[in-house]
């Protein structure tokens, strides 16, 4: 995935809660340049607002807010959590977070078709889970 | 069969989730034979009661969504059995 380096690809054992957890997925887009310090606020504001949408299937979370809210270039990492982190609701729990920043509403769609055609292969999916380190995380991505 | 001309799926952001609601919607509709359905995605502040036949979001928004008209609520947002289910129910068919 073009939009995804390897630096940007990290394996951290916990969170201690979902916000925590959004704030550390966001922060190598934020040290990259590729958001501004309020990205992450917003992301967090948003699911206060909207609840956990980001969510996206079993086990994997896409923390992303618009682009107005602080994303300046299009850019993706992807964090896994060794710890479940909940986000205070039954069905609502996630290990692999997928942080996107989408500068505008068209560039990050291809991003977008390839991380859903990943996810879309559960076996894959799964062994993303269980990656010993992140380069073997990465390497799923690539 | 239903008569579902226009579907919209909307998330938090507008961008993200919405836009993959969007896509398997389009290949779930291609794979069941579905033609001439308009799918568009947005954000939950855009969604107004009346801009389509079926509204499409993750389960945690179905209830602002049935505010606004006929809704489906989905689990796993990427996954097109779960797309293609939903459809089926949602068309009658």
């Amino acid at each position: 995935m073009n939009l995804l380096k390897a630096e940007n690809v990290q394996i951290l054992d916990h969170a201690a809660d979902w916000k925590e957890a959004i704030i550390q997925s966001v922060l190598p887009l934020e040290k990259g340049g590729f958001v501004t310090e309020e990205y992450k606020k917003a992301v967090v504001a948003n699911v206060e607002e909207f609840g956990p949408y980001i969510c996206i299937a079993p086990h994997v979370a896409m923390p992303h807010a618009r682009p107005e809210q602080g994303a300046l270039q299009t850019q993706v990492a992807v964090t896994l959590f060794r710890e479940e982190v909940s986000f205070e609701r039954e069905d609502a729990r996630a290990n692999l977070f997928i942080a996107l920043a989408a500068a505008d509403s068209n560039r990050h769609l291809e991003a977008l078709m390839q991380i859903s055609e990943l996810l879309q292969d559960e076996e894959k999916a799964e062994a993303m889970l269980h990656a010993a380190d992140a380069a073997e995380l990465y390497s799923y991505f690539a | 069969m239903e008569n579902i001309k226009k579907i919209v799926c909307f998330c938090g952001s507008g961008l993200g989730s919405s836009f993959m609601m969007e896509m398997n919607c389009k290949k779930a509709l291609k794979n069941l034979g579905i033609d001439g359905v308009t799918v568009e995605h947005t954000t939950l502040a855009d969604v107004h009661s009346g801009m389509a036949d079926l509204l499409i979001c993750g389960n945690d928004l179905l209830p602002q969504a049935q505010k606004a008209g006929k809704a489906v609520g989905l689990k796993n947002l990427v996954s097109l059995p779960e797309m293609t289910e939903k459809l089926k129910e949602a068309f009658g068919i």
